[in-house]
């Protein structure tokens, strides 16, 4: 009896290792089964999230600038973002200004300050490009849009420590923000 | 002629035209038509904040308190930036903070700005995957708290200088000889820079012209009305090691509060868009009447030069007489000896010490040309060693730059150390004109 009821649990034990085995994926002849999430490490599950677009995908190169193939100063993983996300062209061409003077602002010569100052300009008029094409009430408003390209642009330690630079490099300055019409 | 003959005979002259520009300008709608006196908004930004969030703050700003005073006067907004120093150093800290639960979120910067307000759209999306994430804000919150609270502990033992921060004190000198009215607008760090600006504001124009709001202040140092919540970590931090002033108001805790303006929430209970502008907060009427308050009983200062289209004013660190010498695109040489130009003038100038100059162009489309204007100064007598400082500003883009230079020898008329150039555009689709410093 006793052995018995041994051979049992151990036939328990068995079935539900097959089970959990092929609930792991790993007992089915079929190569291409999608592995269950439950079972997932933590970087697959956000690998998942990035494919599945819930998470943005970025381009995380050792370089500041990252690439950009069709040189119009927006990196290239932000620039399919944009292209996949605003479907207004008003809205996508505001997107595209900020990003680029986002984008310019981790690569200028801080240490130039008339430049810095130039770009400063730019980017005020950029942003209140944006808060004439998204408008502050409903989501997404202007600063979601600003605040994603910002924070997607310095999406490494060395991008957000250059966005840093440009903002020193600001320090004491005064900036306006422009009236009218200042989309390009 | 005596100099100063010949600058009183250009003043006479001045007079009789100085106007005729605007006048001009409203029988003949121009594209980039100037807004003349009105209030300058001064935002004096808070602690740790990015130039481009300043913006946004300006944006809300504009959309909370309007574009016109309640008498029908154009507003404009613009920020006195400042930058924290030592916010690198947290940096690092995020870094860390990142490489904890085994790293998986390993130098995944994009999630900063979210991270530092107690989290967001992000973070949550990576709860789903990584419930341990939460963890991770938490700590890089309470990281976050303890350094703000030691950077404003620091600048309010050391607090700023104006003599620090030349565009601004030029931006002051500027309002003030174009008769503007300053409402100077300062959050959480802004308040120590405020201060500053306050007191030199009051050497160029009455109290009557300029008026502070506080939000958020950092110091105990308070020259207008003030709003203060209750449950702000990082004034009620500072209050632990130092002297801040009362609340004003009592706010609901974290989980209970409704996101602010920027429909976003901040763990700190501090942040200007997410609190102090939160129309779901009583506080954000207070504060709105104080502004509405300030706007109304405002007193334009005498106006002793115009604004234009481009403006350049010059100021200098003692006696002598510096001049202010302007080379318009088509070679017109504006200067004390031939004050007005084909697009613009010289209406202020100054030949025994401090300045200001000032030069401004036209608003009028039909005589603004586009082009280069190169901006110079002479050193006409007895400023030998003087520090000129110009800041050329754009009636729509505010500041375009601000330059120090040192004088030599005296050199008459011959307007020898160049300064600064803007350029002037007329975009071909919209006939809008954009100035941009020249580089």
């Amino acid at each position: 009896m006793r052995q018995t009821q041994k051979r049992l649990a151990f036939a328990m034990c068995g079935a539900l290792l097959l089970a959990s085995v092929s609930a792991c994926g790993g007992g089915s002849d079929n190569p291409t089964d999608n592995a269950s999430p439950a079972a997932l490490t933590i970087p697959q599950k956000i690998a998942q999230l990035e494919d599945t677009g819930s998470l943005p995908k970025l381009d995380r190169s050792a370089d500041i600038k990252g690439p950009d193939a069709n040189s119009n100063g927006i990196r290239d993983d932000l620039d399919t973002i944009i292209q996949n996300t605003y479907t207004q062209p008003a809205q996508r061409k505001a997107a595209e200004q900020y990003a680029a003077v986002a984008q310019a602002q981790l690569l200028v010569d801080t240490n130039d300050k008339a430049a810095v100052k130039a770009l400063s300009v730019r980017s005020a008029r950029a942003i209140n490009c944006l808060a004439q094409q998204f408008g502050t009430m409903q989501a997404p408003r202007f600063s979601d849009v600003r605040e994603m390209f910002s924070s997607y642009t310095a999406d490494t330690k060395a991008r957000k420590l250059a966005q840093l630079a440009y903002s020193k490099a600001l320090d004491g300055t005064v900036v306006s923000l422009p009236e009218g019409n200042t989309c390009e | 002629m005596n100099k100063r003959i010949r600058k009183s005979i250009c003043g006479v002259l001045a007079a009789c035209i100085t106007l005729l520009p605007f006048a001009q300008a409203q029988a003949v709608p121009a594209p980039s038509a100037c807004t003349t006196g009105g209030v300058d908004v001064g935002f004096f930004n808070g602690v740790l904040t990015s130039q481009d969030a300043a913006t946004d703050a300006l944006v809300y700003l504009r959309a909370a308190y309007g574009s016109q005073t309640a008498q029908g006067e154009a507003i404009k907004y613009e920020t006195f930036y400042n930058y924290s120093a030592g916010f690198d150093d947290f940096v690092e800290t995020f870094a860390q903070r990142l490489k904890e639960q085994d790293g998986v979120l390993d130098n995944r910067f994009e999630l900063f700005d979210q991270a530092v307000r107690g989290g967001g759209s992000l973070w949550d999306t990576i709860a789903t995957a990584m419930p341990k994430a939460v963890d991770i804000v938490t700590g890089i919150v309470a990281d976050f708290t303890t350094f703000v609270v030691s950077k404003l502990t620091s600048l309010a033992g050391n607090p700023p200088t104006i003599s620090n921060y030349t565009e601004h004190q030029g931006r002051i000198d500027a309002l003030a000889l174009e008769g503007k009215k300053m409402l100077f607008y300062a959050h959480s760090q802004g308040n120590l820079f405020v201060n500053q600006a306050y007191a030199y504001a009051l050497t160029k124009v009455s109290e009557q012209s300029v008026k502070v709001v506080h939000a958020a202040p950092a110091s105990p140092q308070l020259h207008g009305d003030y709003t203060l919540a209750d449950k702000d970590l990082v004034i009620n931090g500072l209050r632990l090691t130092g002297t801040v002033p009362a609340n004003t108001d009592t706010i609901a805790g974290f989980l209970e509060r409704a996101p602010g303006v920027n429909g976003q929430k901040d763990a700190l209970g501090h942040g200007l868009l997410e609190i102090y502008l939160n129309p779901t907060l009583p506080l954000a009427s207070r504060l709105k009447g104080e502004v509405d308050t300030a706007l109304t009983t405002l007193v334009a200062p005498p106006a002793t030069a115009a604004t234009g289209f481009i403006s350049a004013t010059m100021t200098w660190d003692g006696a002598g007489d510096a001049d202010l010498h302007t080379f318009e695109p088509d070679g017109t040489h504006v200067f004390y000896g031939s004050p007005l130009g084909h697009s613009g003038y010289l209406d202020v100038d100054n030949t025994v010490a401090n300045g200001p100059e000032h030069y401004y162009s036209t608003c009028n489309a039909s005589t603004l040309q586009t082009g280069t204007y190169r901006f110079a100064v002479a050193n006409f007598a007895r400023a030998d060693g003087r520090t000129v400082t110009l800041q050329v500003s754009s009636n729509n883009d505010g500041v375009l730059g601000t330059i120090k230079a040192t004088l030599g020898a005296a050199t008459g008329s011959n307007a020898n150390i160049p300064l600064l150039s803007v350029n002037v555009t007329q975009d071909a689709t919209t006939g809008q004109y954009q100035a941009t410093i020249a580089q």
